[in-house]
């Protein structure tokens, strides 16, 4: 949390924790509705520079603009370099020395349009033109004969990625890809986002169960369970928790979930309780409180509070269980499998014992999957094809996960042998694969190979033969077979 | 500050460029010439000759004059580009270490680089000569579709030559750059360069800000004007056939005749319509009998004879648009380049295709050297008018199972360039791992062109697979290819030997730089030396002019016949100090001449 400053991208906080960056997008989201945080408008970092840099980086990546105004925090702004870093023996001024680190540091966490300072929209001539006014500065070129220090590595990945960038988004065929594959990511990550919600209002019963239990048996448990119970207008200040507006605005939200500020409200309220004096009147008269004798014993009223309490909890919950099924079932018709699983999950950890609930849960679940699966197979080709090997492999294997297909676990088991990362997971993926389409020479040749890899040479044979009985005629698994039986691999 | 020359070393001609203030210059040799034939000869007295002299003495020394070496540089002994020159070159070439070629002249046995390197040196030379002081960087153009073992050799001939090449840029980006420099210009243009001995063809885009970017090349190491030449030739060996039963070709000294005589009528079929071939006693039968070539040459059948090479080198140039992904109506401005873009079935072969008349703004002989000299300059001056973004013709790879071609960079792409790779080992405690590069199109390894064997040696004894070494396959600005490996484990630098790859060894280089840099300093006393000589030569027909009028005078007398006497001494000593090439003994002899031309005047005046 120390890393959430008001300037900082989701990203840069994955770079500085070596968190993948869905893991801090889910530690976010807890927190924010938790209250600790507050995503502001949803533009993070808008292009306020931090006070101890100068305004050196003036047409530089820190006025970037995204007009698409999704929920990833928008403007990446630059992040301030440390003095040490540019101190290094160099050639050249100080002014470029920053430029250099800036981009430098930015260069993973940039999608293509943002490291040359285009919108998505833009033209080819602006995206040449933008490229050709970097190219001016980051080109070796401009500093033939000069010497750079450590700069001069910097400086030559800045120009790969900046060719990179200019050389996909160039092409008409290959920015149409590009574009759909940032299109996927931005749908995984929403849709995970999304998923990774409903965790949060678990969270909240738990944390509301947890409360009780230390409340109690204090005196000013009373104010609060009072408050804690059935909907009735709010006569007290600021410090009561109000479960009935909260109930409210769950019952407006479709989804099954507060809206933030509620969310919000409510648990501050709730986490200052403790520390409040309830001043609360009561709210209103419930049968169970007692009428009679002046002076109720503590352990008494504690009794009736916790009747009262469960009995409210019982009703409420019926009701939320019901508002819950109601939004699935909106949800499912507006072709929304993800959020309607959602609503099912916390409709089914409500009631668990009731069938047609988990039932249906579970077929949105499936639905779900299998939307999220084609995103994440599209997302794997892309990486795949960029050689990014690992992230594929994770594409892949999660598009599988979600929707079983041979393509998908041959796509993770590729990965996985090509980027040399975990023979013992392709393996099994291949296999899975297999499983699933047995008749492939490809899938049998991909084992093969994998078997190789690890050195295992007589299962590599097995797996061989069979991709030649299938296609008697490829080259590539004659050659290997031969090898293998020469001794050479 | 020193300043740095641009040198297009053509096939056929080469030429060199200063960048004058802001413009750049061709700058001439001695004769005046703007260009100087790629050409370097050893006379039968062991003597160096290069450029129009050598040309000049081509034709009765055939044997022993180099004539578009640039043909196989960096090229394999057993390519078919090379087995083909052996057909027709005149001259010897023979096979070198590792594959590699060489050219025997006289005795003395040279490898291709060392040939181009005389020529390099040559320019230098003319430029210093011009410029007054000495040069020793250089910018050095190649083909665009040259590939790394050519570029390297073409590397090493400039440091044979005693040049530091500081760049080696491609010939077609090279004239763009001399068209559209300073000039503001916003275009996309394809450069169409069909030299002596190769053809490229390059798509760019001219921006506003000075930024020339190179979007894709492709071309033909092997088809220029000497193929144009070689229909000629052939044309008239067949006819010689069928007139008189001998075969040309036999008789080095004819086929270097029919050489000249083709290329002469070649040119001036550009301007007319007919050019006659004649060649008195181009060879003589057994029987005495000596056999004169005599052929009227039309336009018509040049072009007959050379259609395929000029529809080759449109379709290479389509090759080169789609590769780029855009239509000949895209294509703003087309600028020819190369002395064989003068023919007019290439011009208008050029125009219909892109519909419109090419630019008529470049000089098709010396753009190239004078992009050259402009890149020169702005790498070294620091100036920021422009940049340069060239791409690598040729696709680089690695050797994979089934000997397939595992791309790792692809054809144009941007320089420079890198991609790293890892690579792990496949057996316990190995301890070598080879990888052998390639550069080419083919999806098969063996139809591409192999760099070299790269072996990472001395790898940690380990488990198979524990091993990861990160080979990092980088393309400099010069379209030139390194590797460097990485051990993941602890981030060293892993050694990478390179055996099995053409050209010179660094040993090689040094050794032939040496003696190139011996030769450099011969040749610089020479001249300096012929001066002299020239002197003692005009001194001594002077003196001995003036001996029978001295004869007449005072020949009769003692102090007559003594001062004669002395005199033909002094000439007899002066001509041995000429022959021992003694720079001080010269000197003397020079002014005891003079003092006894001085002394025979004298006695002239006051005895006649």
């Amino acid at each position: 949390m120390s890393r959430v400053d008001g300037l900082t991208t989701v990203r840069e906080i994955g770079y500085a924790t070596s968190l993948d960056e869905e893991q801090v997008e889910s530690c976010l989201n807890r927190l924010e509705s938790l209250g600790a945080i507050q995503y502001n408008g949803r533009s993070t970092g808008a292009a306020t520079p931090k006070v101890e840099r100068t305004a050196t980086s003036a047409a530089s990546p820190a006025q970037l603009q995204r007009e698409d105004g999704s929920k990833t925090p928008a403007i990446p702004c630059a992040p301030s370099v440390e003095p040490s870093a540019l101190e290094a023996p160099s050639d050249l001024d100080v002014a470029r020395r920053r430029e250099i680190i800036e981009l430098y540091q930015q260069l993973e966490l940039l999608d293509h349009y943002e490291l040359l300072g285009v919108m998505r929209n833009a033209d080819r001539r602006a995206i040449k033109t933008a490229y050709y006014d970097k190219v001016k500065v980051f080109h070796p070129d401009r500093y033939f004969g000069k010497d750079l220090g450590p700069y001069r590595t910097k400086l030559e990945q800045c120009f790969a990625r900046l060719t990179e960038a200019h050389d996909t988004l160039a092409s008409a065929t290959s920015r149409e890809e590009y574009d759909a594959y940032l299109d996927a990511q931005r749908e995984t990550r929403e849709l995970e986002r999304m998923l990774s919600q409903s965790v949060t209002l678990e969270e909240l019963d738990l944390l509301e169960e947890r409360m009780l239990r230390e409340f109690s048996g204090a005196a000013s448990a009373s104010g609060l369970i009072k408050s804690l119970s059935v909907p009735g207008p709010i006569s007290s200040g600021p410090t009561v928790v109000d479960i009935s507006e909260s109930t409210e605005s769950q019952k407006s939200n479709s989804l099954g979930k507060m809206s933030d500020d509620d969310r919000r409200r409510f648990l501050a309220r709730k986490l200052r309780v403790s520390s409040a004096s309830l001043r609360a009147a009561p709210r209103n008269s419930d049968p169970p409180s007692s009428p009679q004798s002046q002076a109720p014993s503590r352990e008494q009223i504690a009794e009736q509070l916790r009747r009262q309490l469960a009995g409210a909890k019982r009703e409420d919950q019926t009701r939320r269980i019901g508002d819950h099924v109601t939004a699935a079932g909106a949800a499912l018709a507006a072709n929304d499998p993800v959020a309607a699983s959602n609503a099912l999950r916390v409709a089914h950890s409500l009631a668990p014992n009731d069938a047609a609930i988990a039932e249906k849960l579970a077929h949105a679940q499936t639905l779900a999957a299998a939307a999220l699966s084609d995103t994440y197979l599209r997302q794997g080709e892309y990486e795949e094809k960029s050689g990014r090997f690992e992230a594929a492999a994770r594409s892949y294997e999660r598009a599988a996960r979600g929707k079983p297909s041979a393509q998908a676990w041959e796509g993770a088991a590729r990965c996985l042998l090509e980027g040399q990362v975990d023979l013992r997971a392709a393996a099994e993926f291949a296999r899975l694969a297999l499983n699933l389409n047995p008749e492939q020479s490809a899938g049998h040749l991909l084992l093969g190979r994998i078997f190789l890899a690890a050195g295992m040479r007589s299962s590599a044979v097995v797996e061989l033969e069979r991709a030649r009985r299938i296609d008697p005629n490829n080259d590539t698994v004659l050659i290997l077979l031969k090898r293998i039986a020469n001794s050479e691999i | 500050m020193e300043r740095v020359i641009g040198i297009d070393l053509g096939t056929t001609n080469s030429c060199v460029a200063i960048m004058d203030g802001d413009t750049p210059v061709v700058i001439p040799n001695r004769g005046g010439y703007k260009t100087t034939p790629s050409i370097v000869a050893v006379t039968e007295a062991g003597k160096r000759l290069v450029g129009h002299i050598a040309k000049r003495q081509a034709i009765t020394n055939a044997e022993n004059t180099v004539y578009a070496a640039k043909r196989l540089i960096g090229r394999k002994w057993n390519s078919p580009q090379v087995r083909n020159a052996l057909l027709s070159c005149a001259y010897t070439i023979i096979e070198g270490p590792h594959e590699d070629l060489r050219i025997k002249l006289r005795d003395k046995i040279y490898s291709v680089p060392e040939v181009s390197s005389i020529v390099l040196q040559e320019m230098k030379i003319i430029a210093e000569d011009y410029l007054g002081e000495p040069v020793t960087k250089a910018v050095v153009t190649v083909p665009a579709y040259f590939n790394d073992n050519q570029r390297q050799a073409t590397k090493d001939a400039g440091l044979i030559a005693g040049l530091d090449v500081i760049r080696i840029i491609n010939e077609p980006t090279a004239a763009a750059l001399a068209y559209g420099f300073g000039k503001g210009y916003d275009k996309t243009v394809i450069v169409y360069d069909l030299g002596g001995g190769t053809f490229d063809v390059s798509v760019l885009e001219i921006g506003s800000h000075g930024v020339f970017k190179v979007i894709a090349t492709t071309g033909d190491t092997f088809l220029g004007g000497e193929d144009f030449d070689l229909r000629i030739i052939d044309w008239l060996v067949e006819g010689f056939l069928e007139d008189h039963g001998v075969d040309l070709r036999q008789d080095r000294m004819a086929l270097q005749r029919l050489r000249d005589a083709s290329e002469k009528a070649k040119c001036e079929l550009s301007s007319v319509n007919e050019a006659e071939i004649n060649l008195p006693f181009i060879i003589s039968t057994g029987r005495n009998e000596a056999l004169h070539l005599q052929r009227t040459l039309t336009r018509t059948i040049l072009e007959t004879l050379t259609n395929d090479l000029v529809d080759r080198t449109i379709q290479i140039t389509r090759q080169a648009f789609a590769e780029a992904k855009l239509t000949a109506r895209e294509i703003d401005e087309t600028i020819l380049v190369g002395g064989m873009t003068r023919m007019p079935s290439v011009q208008r072969a050029v125009a219909q295709l892109f519909g419109k008349e090419p630019s008529r703004g470049v000089h098709p002989d010396e753009v190239v050297a004078l992009g050259a000299a402009i890149q020169g300059a702005a790498l070294v001056e620091d100036r920021h008018e422009m940049i340069l973004l060239d791409v690598t013709p040729h696709a680089l790879g690695i050797m994979t199972v089934g000997a397939h071609f595992e791309e790792l960079i692809p054809q144009n792409t941007t320089v420079p360039t890198s991609r790293a790779k890892i690579f792990t080992t496949s057996r316990d405690n190995q301890t070598a791992v080879k990888i052998l590069v390639l550069q080419g199109e083919s999806q098969k390894a063996d139809d591409n062109e192999l760099l070299g064997e790269f072996v990472l040696t001395g790898l940690r004894r380990a488990q198979k697979g524990q091993v990861e070494i990160e080979v990092t396959f980088s393309i400099n600005t010069d379209g030139i290819v390194s590797v460097n490996a990485k051990d993941l484990e602890n981030g060293q630098a892993q050694s990478i030997q390179v055996t099995a790859s053409s050209g010179l060894t660094p040993e090689e280089v040094k050794s032939m730089m040496h003696d190139a840099a011996e030769y450099m300093v011969e040749r610089r006393s020479d001249e300096a030396f012929e001066g002299v000589r020239q002197n003692i030569e005009t001194l001594v027909s002077q003196v001995e002019s003036m001996f029978p009028e001295i004869e007449r005078v005072v020949g009769g007398s003692d102090f007559g016949r003594d001062a004669l006497a002395k005199a033909k001494a002094v000439v007899f000593h002066a001509r041995d100090a000429v022959v021992r090439k003694d720079a001080t003994l010269c000197k003397e002899q020079v002014d005891m001449l003079e003092r006894t031309i001085r002394m025979f005047k004298g006695v002239v005046s006051r005895g006649g």
